[in-house]
């Protein structure tokens, strides 16, 4: 059975399947999908033919079409692939693209990367170029496939001050996903980087489509975002380390009557284990 | 006391029984007294809470000094990002007037979160926009710290806190519940 691994992450895409075509391998189905529209339903599968009785070559024991490869980043699965007219998907041999999402969702299985690489798009950025500004409209938020990219606040005169580097594997921009309508901050490239782009759109497209594995990319992007909360406490820690308390002690030594103290030894105690 | 229900927030409005019922095993409705502290930055929490009825005051804690951040309004989480690692409070939460929230403990996410359904992925949803929110009003007081300390060239003193938006910080009533609602008052 084709994609008998994958089946239960694909229920409405049955009428794709090599099974409903009559056995027959159909070419990739791309749904062109321009932003901002929702999906149109696929067109009617067609009519099963009736199997005519020719001999058929026997199948090669290195490439068995019948049964693709369980490891799905071997092939292009034909009923997953959703692409956005002018843009082209990660593709699913993208070694970046592969290194970063392990590093978002360390447990991440191959159907699921295949599912995911088919719904975010590959962007390169030269250095010094804008990923999103301050106050900008959000559309999408950025997988860091490679480089650095750098976080910009702009200070008490409008002048951006940067407070932070990304490396690869963070997600930025998740303000976009979950209704936020602007950009607080602004993120620059660093140095020259590569980033895939994942549109709200696509996400409620995944989540239609293969709602477990967007349950796991949620739950990875709630792990990564309250991470990036703890480490601007560490950060706002640090920067306030040297402060003065204002009855005059030492402010850094009681945990308890600092709370963001406590916070960084509980951050390096974790750190450290 | 209030006795705002859960499908009652314009998130949940559409909200299944069944998910109804999944929530409430794994979550416990409260009700609070204004001014108690729902969570105490720095401090170990049982979970993260969502506002149902009532506000609350999402506070930064640091030295003895406090900054509202944000004026939260049902349908909100409080502390969302402590569900994850099960550490201590991000920020204090002291109600403003009577409060009913839910409790739900880091126990009851993961479980939750190891289930796919609906209501993991609502409440997924939610959890990251809020941890996402607070993660900016953070970095707005970051960016704001580091662009005095850089332009004063020294540490920041009492006084500068006080510029930024810290006042000294006085929390009365210790962290508790005042009880559960009656019942058939929640969702």
């Amino acid at each position: 059975m084709a994609g008998a691994s994958s089946s239960r992450f694909l229920p409405n895409w049955s009428h794709t399947s090599a099974t409903a075509r009559g056995g027959q391998v159909a070419p990739i189905v791309d749904v062109i999908l321009p932003l901002g529209v929702p999906p149109k339903p696929l067109p009617p599968p067609p009519v099963p033919r009736p199997v005519v009785a020719t001999p058929r070559p026997s199948p090669s024991p290195a490439v068995d079409i019948q049964r693709p490869n369980p490891e799905p980043l071997s092939y292009d699965p034909p009923s997953t692939t959703v692409r956005t007219a002018g843009e082209r998907p990660s593709g699913l041999g993208d070694p970046l693209f592969a290194a970063a999402i392990g590093r978002l969702i360390p447990q991440i299985t191959g159907v699921e990367r295949a599912q995911l690489a088919s719904v975010m798009f590959r962007r390169e950025l030269a250095t010094g170029e804008t990923v999103f500004s301050a106050k900008a409209p959000t559309q999408a938020a950025w997988l860091v496939g490679s480089g650095m990219l750098r976080v910009e606040f702009d200070d008490a005169d409008g002048q951006p001050q940067g407070i932070g580097a990304i490396e690869s594997g963070t997600l930025v921009g998740a303000e976009a996903l979950f209704g936020q309508a602007h950009h607080l901050g602004a993120v620059v490239a660093a140095s020259d980087a590569v980033v895939y782009e994942l549109s709200p759109t696509r996400l409620d497209l995944l989540e239609r489509v293969v709602p477990a594995t967007a349950q796991v990319l949620l739950a990875a992007i709630h792990s990564a975002v309250a991470r990036q909360q703890r480490a601007k406490i560490v950060r706002l820690e640090r920067a306030l380390a040297q402060s003065t308390r204002p009855g005059g002690a030492d402010a850094t030594r009681p945990a308890r009557s600092n709370p963001l103290g406590f916070l960084a030894h509980f951050l390096g105690q974790m750190e450290g284990a | 006391m209030s006795t705002a229900s859960l499908n009652s927030l314009p998130a949940w409005s559409d909200i299944a029984v069944e998910e109804v019922r999944s929530f409430r095993r794994i979550a416990f409705d409260r009700q609070f007294r204004s001014g108690t502290v729902l969570a105490r930055a720095g401090m170990a929490t049982a979970g993260a809470w969502l506002l149902v009825g009532g506000e609350v005051e999402l506070i930064l804690e640091t030295r003895q000094c406090g900054m509202v951040i944000d004026r939260l309004t049902p349908g909100t989480w409080i502390n969302s990002g402590c569900l994850v690692d099960g550490g201590p409070a991000t920020f204090t939460a002291v109600a403003i007037g009577e409060v009913q929230a839910w409790l739900l403990t880091a126990d009851g996410y993961r479980h939750m979160a190891s289930q796919p359904g609906a209501l993991a992925r609502r409440a997924l949803r939610q959890l990251i926009q809020a941890s996402v929110h607070d993660a900016a009003q953070l970095s707005g007081v970051v960016a704001r710290v580091q662009e005095l300390t850089t332009r004063l060239n020294r540490p920041l003193d009492a006084e500068d806190l006080f510029r930024l938006g810290f006042s000294r910080l006085v929390l009365g009533p210790p962290v508790g519940t005042v009880g559960r609602p009656a019942p058939g008052s929640g969702a």
